[in-house]
């Protein structure tokens, strides 16, 4: 219990990555992409909040109802999208430039990625790169694979979605059992009045790793 | 450390007040004993009180001792109320995401919990159940751990209801039967005694501490409430993921009316009453495996022990309620969709191959059903309003339930507010609809909404059919699809015969697809593809006609011009109704022409030139309408308002559409005689037809259709006929007829529709009775006559009109006045889409307007007379009585303002209509307000100059579209000002003129 109150992550300590298969067709991809990150942050968002819910594709999905949060997810989303399909059409060919590989001629298939992470302030020296002063040192970080997938007949279409809809509420009970089954890394909320935690949400990240990237920030 | 608890507790204080009279009190209470345990306790564990207390013989010591003392009681309460809030928070999300609660108001403000970060509602309806655990005191002894069931109760179906639950494979299973069978509860019996299914069993309890509770577990509660945080956000996300969220969200979303059972839950210590047996794992439907699943939250940590919540679930949760009539039915239909498909309908048959046909089985459904069930065809068969949502695909269907009560309130203005786009898009929409269910609004809207396409139109044309087999609406498009479809198909064919047909098809797919396909389909089945778009193209025709007419009245004028113009539209392919299409067509081709279009090059062309501007308009009609459909879909929330409303118009409309229905099946008798000579003389026009000749002819067979219809056109009209088969072909094979098929269908679907059209029809009857005179108003009381044919053609025109000037409203009312005159006049104005769409409409109308046009009439009339009146009584009347100063034109103009009505009124199908209409009239209107009026001289001009199809179609197109935009933007007063032109111009019309003057403008 107290490690986590202790300290969270040591500097070296493994930050841990959760990774997202996330699929989506084009229609849909901006809204499934914002439904992923705000169930994330629905339980990651530790102020007091009315929770909220939201429809999508026969599911209803947690939402947080703040502006500003609200604001950067959905353009965050947006511009994944845009790298993605750079349009509707697209889809085939450009993978958001990060881990598409190869499948943008894929039959139509493209991917991207999407990064959240997750900080918190410390105020020590620390391990960490700035020696003094508040640092902020990523705690968590989630990593969306989308794939957008094109379909080109109309069963196509329906199976995509049935696809897109397995796949979402698969991703979201997965979320449900990480944040239930690792709760202790979360560090310790020093404030009730605002976010305790700084969020950043990164699109298509460098392969750079992320597993290095721990102190960047 | 302590401060964060603090924080909490000061949380937990806010909160507590509720709770307070009982805790405040049981704890306090306990406190005194508890703290007297604790001391034991703490003795027992070696801690502080007791050895402070035994130091405390010094002053300091008891000093340190009262604090210590405070402290820890501090630290006690806290941890206690977080153990209770642990409860309580579980069982306000768990319930809250099964049943209503009630929000505690208290001195005008709203109690909430905000423990755990997570804000909700609190309620007074917990504060009983929960009481146990409100007051638990964790040290004192094990909180017994918290069961909340979620059940159905039986026991709250009315005698003639059932519950029933649905297997993967939709097949309906009597759960009471199941229940007394296995569990063996007496049907007697059962009244009195329990007689429920248990959906999910939650158990929320706190773990055994792995270790003796530390005394001062409480500093490590800030860590604790950190992760309860994560659990109960984590649990408010998984509530909603589970099959009994979606039964309840599927009640919710039902109207009140509906019949539904409510969750009902309960919360325990988790004992079971003995002589029960537990329902919760009960298999309802003979399937292997399990019938449940087990989810375990993982434990959160706290100092006294875990938290743990875990919820044991059904898996399908898939229950309707039903009629007992209904049940029997759906095992019918379980048995065999695609045989209760035939029987319905031929159409049905083919839509429930195409898809799953939930639409055939949804006629079967009750309204409940189909309301509950949204993929579920089966409830509509019951009634009429379920026939109509039957219509739809189960989405439709789904939809419908929603839309019940939207039709009347679309009757409502809110078509008329749409803007030119969501006209547009409401005219595609409307056309939609009407393929698919003709006969009710709602299934059109629905089926656009959900599969619009697919089988949607298909299944709801079949269904629409079959409901409307007593209805007229119907009738009108499934009669017409069917009977004009083989009339129509060669028309279409004939008319078209270039590849037109088929990108029609494919447009008007694409835009009404299912509607489009359900008349395809019967279309088809004549022609094949081509059929499917003559199909279309019959719904087409009816705009077409209006088109042709304000085109013929142009070309009547500008006979030649006429021809140059419709050349322009309709050179590519067929000349003859080209010419006159060609430009109407072109505006309604737009929206499928702009596929069209490109597909064959002539009619494309031609529809381009005729279109031009129009076909620009019309394609981004069609962009538009699909958008709109989207849009309309997506809006149909709001249609729910009126729904409601329009479920009692929609009951009169279902008695009117019944009475209508019978004249309008006697009409199909004539209309299908008519549409046979009609496809004849199409076909010999198509042949001999010199496209520009058959234009010419087509304007006239608009007119005669007019002409029959009404005075005004006359002209035209005696020509028309014998031209009217050619230059429908052509027309039709203009590509316009597609566009114009799908406006019209999305018209004819209007007037199909049963609500929407019927209503339009029911004013348009309304105004054809108050006009006697009017052909085709009368159309339908004509229609026992041989008029019949004409009632139709003329009907096909109004509604063509209609959607026009359904789909501006406003400007439509100008419009329709132009329309008016197109029928006259409009054939002129938008002769180019108009006499493509025109000939091959009216011909399809003509086809397939004495079932179509004059069940939908009928139907129309009594709903629209309901609803519409309701809604628009005075455009309504204006309408009529415009109609009355123009028996023909107001026959037409009726048709106009019923659809305006019916677009106005009507939901949003107007909207759609209008948006069809809009779409249509967008693009008619920019055709047909260029043309007619204004236009007409100079698209005129330009169409003459058309004569060089090419340059005279981008001209067209140009002049067109700005005259559209303006339209649009202006809201159509200077579509108005051209129809107005037109009118003038076509003079022809006093109907058109009168319209104009009553009321439309």
């Amino acid at each position: 219990m107290d490690p986590t109150t202790a300290s969270p992550t040591t500097p070296r300590q493994r930050t841990p990555d959760y990774t997202l298969d996330i699929f989506a067709d084009p229609t849909f991809a901006k809204d499934i992409i914002k439904a992923v990150l705000h169930t994330i942050f629905f339980h990651r968002y530790f102020t007091p909040i009315v929770p909220v819910s939201r429809d999508l594709l026969d599911l209803t999905l947690p939402a947080i109802d703040d502006v500003d949060l609200e604001t950067l997810i959905d353009q965050r989303a947006s511009a994944l999208v845009r790298e993605l399909g750079s349009g509707e059409g697209g889809g085939l060919g450009r993978g958001g430039g990060y881990g598409a590989g190869g499948m943008g001629g894929m039959s139509g298939a493209s991917r991207g990625q999407l990064a959240v992470q997750f900080y918190e302030k410390r105020r020590r020296k620390g391990y960490t790169f700035f020696g003094k002063g508040d640092e902020e040192v990523c705690w968590e970080q989630w990593t969306l694979d989308v794939t957008l997938a094109t379909p080109r007949t109309e069963t196509d279409v329906i199976k995509v979605r049935r696809a897109m809809e397995k796949s979402l509420q698969k991703t979201t009970m997965k979320i449900i059992d990480i944040v239930n089954r690792d709760k202790g890394h979360i560090p310790p909320i020093t404030t009730t009045e605002s976010n305790p935690f700084p969020y950043q949400i990164l699109v298509n990240p460098k392969n750079d790793g992320w597993s290095q990237r721990m102190g960047i920030f | 450390m302590q401060r964060p608890p603090h924080r909490f507790t000061s949380n937990s204080a806010a909160t507590s007040p509720r709770t307070n009279p009982l805790r405040s009190n049981n704890n306090r209470d306990r406190d005194d004993p508890a703290y007297s345990l604790e001391k034991t306790m703490s003795s027992g564990t070696g801690r502080s009180s007791d050895d402070v207390s035994s130091g405390a013989g010094s002053e300091e010591v008891s000093q340190t001792l009262d604090e210590k003392m405070a402290e820890e009681q501090k630290g006690r309460q806290r941890l206690n109320n977080i153990i209770q809030q642990f409860y309580i928070k579980g069982a306000l999300v768990i319930v809250g995401a099964r049943h209503t609660l009630r929000p505690w108001v208290k001195n005008n403000v709203v109690k909430q919990n905000k423990w755990f970060n997570v804000v909700l509602n609190d309620s007074e309806e917990l504060l009983e159940p929960l009481s146990h655990w409100r007051s638990l005191d964790v040290l004192d002894d094990r909180p017994s751990p918290m069961v909340i069931e979620v059940y159905l109760d039986l026991n709250d179906l009315t005698p003639s209801q059932t519950l029933v639950i649905l297997d993967k494979d939709g097949q309906r299973w009597d759960v009471a039967e199941s229940l007394n069978r296995l569990v063996g509860y007496n049907s007697r019996p059962s009244a009195t005694s329990r007689k429920e299914i248990v959906l999910e069993r939650w158990r929320v309890e706190l773990g055994q501490a792995s270790a003796a509770v530390p005394s001062e577990a409480w500093y490590d509660l800030p860590n604790a409430y950190k992760k309860a945080v994560v659990l109960f956000r984590s649990l408010f996300t998984h509530t909603r993921i589970l099959p009994t969220w979606k039964y309840f969200r599927r009640i919710a979303k039902n109207p009140p009316h509906s019949p539904a059972l409510k969750l009902k839950y309960r919360i325990s210590n988790g004992d079971i009453a003995p002589n029960t047996r537990d329902t919760l794992d009960l298999s309802l439907v003979p399937e292997p495996g399990s019938v449940t699943s087990r989810y375990v939250f993982e434990p959160s940590l706290s100092p006294v022990g875990p938290f743990c919540i875990s919820v044991e679930y059904r898996e399908n949760c898939d229950f309707r309620v039903d009629d007992s009539e209904s049940l029997l039915s759906s095992h019918f239909m379980a048995s065999d969709d695609k045989y209760f498909r035939p029987s319905l309908s031929p159409q049905r048959g083919s839509r429930n191959d195409k898809d799953h046909v939930p639409g055939s089985l949804p006629t079967r459904r009750n309204f409940v059903e189909e309301q509950a069930d949204q993929g579920h065809a089966y409830g509509s068969m019951s009634t009429f309003h379920a026939v109509g949502q039957p219509s739809t695909s189960p989405i439709s269907a789904i939809r419908n339930a929603h839309w019940p009560g939207v039709d009347p309130s679309p009757s409502t203005s809110p078509p008329q507010k749409l803007p030119p786009n969501h006209r547009m898009a409401q005219g595609s929409k409307s056309s939609l609809r009407s393929v698919e269910g003709g006969a009710l609004p709602y299934q059109r809207r629905t089926s656009v909404s959900f599969q619009p396409f697919k089988a949607g139109s298909l299944a709801s044309s079949p269904a629409s059919g079959a409901m409307h087999m007593p209805v007229p609406p119907s009738p009108s498009s499934s009669s017409l699809g069917r009977d004009r479809p083989s009339s129509l198909s060669p028309l279409a064919q004939g008319a078209t015969g270039t590849s037109l047909p088929a990108q029609h098809a494919r447009n008007r797919n694409s835009l009404t697809t299912l509607p489009q396909q359900a008349l395809r389909a019967p279309v088809n089945i004549p022609n094949e593809t081509a059929i499917a778009s003559s199909a279309s193209s019959s719904p087409k025709p009816a705009p077409i006609s209006r088109y042709s007419s304000s085109f013929s009245n142009r070309r009547n004028r500008f006979s030649s011009a006429s021809a140059g113009t419709g050349t322009g539209g309709s050179n590519s392919r067929t000349e003859d109704g080209d010419p006159s299409g060609g430009n109407n067509s072109s505006g309604k081709g737009s929206v499928s022409s702009s596929t069209r279009a490109d597909t064959s090059t002539p009619d494309v062309v031609s529809g381009g030139a005729g279109a031009g501007g129009g076909s620009s308009g019309s394609v981004q009609a069609d962009d538009d309408n699909l958008k709109d459909f989207i849009k309309l879909l997506e809006q149909k929330k709001e249609l729910k308002s009126f729904n409601r409303t329009d479920e009692r118009v929609k009951e009169a409309n279902i008695t009117r559409t019944t009475a209508q229905l019978s004249k309008y099946q006697r009409m199909r008798d004539s209309n299908a005689a008519l549409s046979d000579s009609l496809s004849s003389s199409l076909l010999l026009h198509r042949s001999s037809s010199s496209s520009s000749r058959q234009l010419s002819a087509v304007p006239p067979m608009i007119a005669d259709r007019g002409g029959s219809f009404e005075s005004s056109s006359p002209g035209k009209p005696i020509s028309p006929h014998t031209p009217h088969t050619p230059a429908i072909p052509s027309r039709l094979s203009a590509g316009s007829v597609i566009d114009y098929s799908d406006v019209r269908r999305s018209r004819s679907g209007a007037r199909s529709a049963p609500r929407s059209s019927g209503r339009d029809r029911a004013d348009l009857g309304v105004e054809t009775d108050m006009d006697t005179a009017v052909p085709g108003a009368s159309g339908m009381e004509r229609t026992g006559s041989n008029a019949i044919p004409i009632p139709t053609s003329p009907r096909a025109w109004p509604y063509v009109r209609r959607s026009s000037s359904v789909a501006q409203q406003q400007r439509q009312q100008a419009i329709d006045d132009p329309d008016v005159d197109l029928y006259g006049m409009r054939s002129a104005s938008l002769p180019n889409d108009d006499s493509q769409g025109i000939s091959m409409s009216e011909l399809v109308r003509m086809t397939q307007e004495p079932g179509n046009v004059i069940p939908a009439a009928g139907a129309l009339l009594e709903t629209g007379s309901a609803a519409d009146s309701g809604d628009d009584p005075a455009v309504a009347l204006a309408p009529y009585a415009t109609g009355d100063a123009t028996a023909d034109t107001l026959s037409y103009r009726p048709r106009t303002s019923g659809d305006r009505y019916s677009q106005r009124g009507r939901w949003r199908i107007p909207p759609s209509h209008t948006a069809g209409s809009s779409a249509s009239s967008s693009t008619a209107h920019p055709a047909s307000a260029p043309g007619p009026g204004s236009m007409s001289s100079t698209s005129r001009g330009s169409r003459n100059s058309f004569g060089s199809r090419g340059a005279a179609v981008t001209r067209d197109r140009d002049e067109d579209d700005e005259p559209l935009l303006f339209t649009m933007s202006e809201l159509g007063a200077q579509s108005r000002k051209s129809l107005e032109d037109a009118r003038g111009g076509s003079s022809s019309s006093g109907t058109g003129r009168a319209r104009g003057g009553s009321g439309w403008q």
